[in-house]
């Protein structure tokens, strides 16, 4: 009897080789998935993933899960054989055997429809963040182990070819000892939200440090290791949430510093120096990283090398992504292998909570943020009406 | 129609159309707790609440008008005294959304609307052959100009109504923390590519954004300002020399760091060919409609075609890759030998407090610093909590 998932075999989401297995003709079905939450993340980037899975025989969508009737409505004419429903509970009872159900809902309903779905005999792979708190993802870990299921994380830059290479690189010691980086990542906000809800601390649990931060430091994770916060200042006053964000990491593999940004476009990239060397990789960009060795002027780009299966075959084709929705594809892809084959998916649940440890830690001891391009009377405003440290308001101001 | 007495008991109420973005945001930042304004930031999307911040503050609210109409639009304006327009959409849709926004001011009952056009109404027209308090002719060869400049003549034909006291203003480059006329010189520093015709002796139609806000805000609350179009710059007369070289010697970098050529012509490219693109606006209509993923693929090509590949920042090295590159619109900027007369609008304000150059100086490279375009590479150097004043050190300085 094959046990299709196997929670010893937890690891990061670097490309890994699979054995030599004989398949039962079960693992060649297509993995019947259920989405939950069909609002921007599932218009913007799963559903296309979703339709061309399917259209290749390795998913069928099954069930789709969405309060909104317009965006269900406009979720189920993608998927017209898919059961629609409101909620999680009346979906698992009106379809039977489950696979694999696709968290993309708000965060603090991630553990909730998790566990639904763990009781349910369902995989789980869950957007990020995997969810609104650190208690709440360490439930949802434990239930994915006690009921031997896979659970994976939304994390497309894990599939980012530079960033396996620059992990390469620090690894190996290529750059040497004492290594000290600078992270920055900020741009003006984009993303089509469809309400107010990201922008109150009650409601989203953050700003631009939950928003951006939970991608930056799970790549700084990736690529330095584990470690902790030092430090923190944020501009968030009252009950609205920060636009920016400053950060002191120290990581296993070097120290540094972490700025983000919802307002202002900053020179976006990854700087680390060591003994030996420095790295520059942009943000961005999924297979640019630049090296320079100690005492040379110019320097080098490294070749990507990095591949990731394109299929759930054993031994199937492995190329490199070339865009950022392609690694939804690419994430999506590995999880049916965590259905299917047992295999790690791109980022496990025990990996995925440590960017979200960091991030409570940081909002834990976070300081007002003094901006020296404004006037001293804005500086002091936002010193007053700091949303932990400042004055505190009444609700309904 | 009278001035606001601020000694009333009512505070001015201000709606800032547009509120969500570079200007509109600093507006809000100006005025939101001032006890002598309520403010409301009329948005057209939620994700314009990021660069606020401020969703809570006490004397200010958010509302956002999604569906372009002046009864949408009137809804949120109504028991407005003043309404401030800095509301940036398609080109192609300037004429008809200063349309809707100039019916809903008079549906509302608003008093006074200050317009926001753009010194780019007059293209490469020489100053001295410029009528500043007489609507724009839409012969400007950008889309951009040339929407401003329609923009304008449904102002003027509302003017001649009377029913509403308009003031339209058109700043010139908008510089500052943050805007785009700044990044732009903070990244070509770092990248090594600063460079200017005609030695950089072009004057520069700067209006620092603090300086634009409080003029904005001074017309708002004034109703006898005298309706009519005014330009508006800052008082000083910077040339592109001067600014290029304040802002490389506030960022560390030498003064060799922009490069001065004697030339004039732009650079036809890639990036060429997409202005050409962009300067066609039922070409642009066209691609807009086409296909989600469609468009996707097109947008990709164009940013592979236009941008380099990221390449680290130069530091405070010489640099050897300035060359002189310059689209069109830069080079009419940059060749500009005199700009739009601008008096008039300080001459019917009478004593304003502006911020000097060298202050706004100051504070950009404070801001350019932060966002990695120092000459220190991407070090941070130290950012400060408020409160104690102590600093978050930075292990690299």
């Amino acid at each position: 009897m094959w046990a299709p998932y196997a929670p010893q075999e937890l690891g990061n989401a670097w490309p890994t080789q699979t054995s030599d297995v004989d398949l039962p003709s079960s693992m060649t079905k297509p993995v019947r998935t259920v989405v939950i939450g069909c609002g921007a993340v599932f218009e913007n980037a799963h559903r296309d993933v979703l339709f061309s899975l399917q259209k290749r025989g390795l998913l069928v969508v099954i069930g789709l899960v969405e309060p909104n009737v317009e965006r269900l409505r406009r979720a189920g004419g993608a998927f017209p054989a898919a059961c629609c429903c409101a909620k999680a509970t009346d979906l698992y009872s009106q379809i039977s055997d489950v696979e694999l159900t696709l968290i993309a809902s708000p965060p603090p309903l991630h553990m909730e429809q998790a566990l639904t779905a763990f009781e349910f005999g369902s995989h789980v792979f869950s957007e990020k963040p995997i969810a609104d708190s650190v208690s709440s993802a360490e439930a949802m870990i434990g239930a994915a182990n006690e009921a031997r299921l896979a659970l994976g994380v939304g994390m497309p830059r894990r599939f980012y070819p530079c960033y396996a290479a620059a992990r390469s690189i620090m690894t190996k010691g290529e750059i040497g000892s004492g290594v000290r980086f600078v992270y920055r990542e900020g741009g003006v906000y984009r993303w089509p939200v469809a309400t107010i809800a990201p922008f109150f601390r009650k409601t989203s649990g953050g700003g631009v440090l939950l928003d951006k931060g939970i991608h930056a430091l799970d790549v700084l994770y990736s690529i330095f290791g584990g470690g902790s916060v030092e430090g923190c200042v944020d501009d968030g006053v009252e009950h609205g949430v920060e636009s920016n964000a400053f950060l002191k990491l120290r990581l296993a593999r070097a120290t540094g510093d972490v700025l983000l940004s919802w307002d202002s476009d900053l020179n976006s990239g990854l700087w680390a120096v060591g003994s030996s060397g420095e790295l520059w990789m942009p943000i961005g960009p999924l297979n640019v990283l630049w090296m320079r060795r100690a005492h040379c002027k110019d320097w080098e780009r490294i070749p990507m090398t990095s591949t990731w299966p394109t299929g759930v075959e054993i031994n199937c084709e492995e190329k490199a992504p070339t865009s950022y929705l392609e690694c939804f594809t690419y994430q999506l892809i590995q999880m049916l292998r965590a259905v299917r084959l047992g295999e790690a998916p791109g980022l496990c649940g025990s990996d995925a909570v440590v960017a979200l440890q960091w991030i409570s830690k940081a909002y834990s001891q976070s300081m007002p943020m003094t901006k020296p391009w404004l006037s001293d009377d804005e500086n002091q405003l936002c010193l007053l009406s700091h949303w932990r440290t400042g004055a505190p308001c009444a609700e309904n101001e | 129609m009278s001035e606001h007495r601020f000694e009333d008991a009512e505070p001015l109420r201000i709606a800032v159309i547009g509120g969500g973005g570079f200007v509109g945001a600093r507006i809000m930042a100006a005025i939101r707790n001032d006890p002598r304004y309520h403010a409301v930031a009329v948005l057209r999307s939620y994700r314009g609440i990021a660069r606020l911040g401020r969703v809570s503050e006490r004397r200010s609210h958010v509302s956002i008008v999604a569906e372009s109409s002046a009864t949408a639009l009137a809804e949120q304006l109504r028991g407005c005294d003043s309404a401030i327009n800095v509301s940036s959409g398609s080109s192609t849709d300037i004429r008809s959304d200063t349309r809707i926004i100039l019916d809903a001011c008079r549906i509302a009952g608003v008093k006074r609307l200050l317009h926001t056009s753009s010194a780019a109404v007059f293209g490469r027209r020489a100053a001295s052959t410029i009528e500043e308090n007489r609507p724009a002719s839409p012969d400007s060869w950008m889309l951009y100009g040339r929407g401003k400049a329609e923009g304008e003549q449904e102002i003027a034909d509302e003017m001649a109504k009377e029913v509403i006291s308009i003031v339209v203003l058109r700043p010139g480059l908008i510089w500052g923390p943050g805007a785009v006329w700044s990044k732009l010189v903070g990244e070509q520093l770092a990248n090594g590519r600063a460079a200017l015709p005609i030695g950089g002796r072009g004057i520069a139609n700067l209006v620092y954004v603090e300086n634009l806000v409080r003029v904005m805000l001074r017309v708002a609350e004034n109703q006898t300002f005298k309706p009519g179009f005014y330009n508006i710059s800052d008082p000083e007369v910077i040339s592109w020399e001067r600014y290029y070289t304040a802002l490389a010697v506030a960022l560390g970098y030498p003064i060799s760091a922009v490069a001065l050529y004697e030339q004039t012509g732009f650079h036809i490219s890639n990036g060429a060919l997409l202005e050409w693109v962009q300067q066609r606006g039922g070409l642009l209509k066209l691609i807009r409609a086409l296909p989600t993923p469609l468009l996707g693929r097109i947008k990709t090509m164009a940013r592979w075609m236009t941008q380099d590949v990221p390449r680290p920042p130069i530091g405070s090295e010489a640099s050897v890759r300035n060359q002189l590159r310059l689209s069109r619109q830069i080079r009419d900027l940059q060749l500009a030998e005199r700009r739009p007369p601008c008096d008039r609008v300080y001459r019917e304000l009478g004593a304003i407090q502006l911020t000097t150059f060298d202050e706004a100086i100051r504070r950009t490279a404070a801001w350019l610093r932060f966002a990695g375009f120092g000459a220190a590479g991407p070090r941070v150097g130290a950012v400060c909590p408020a409160r104690t004043g102590q600093c978050v050190a930075n292990p690299n300085e």
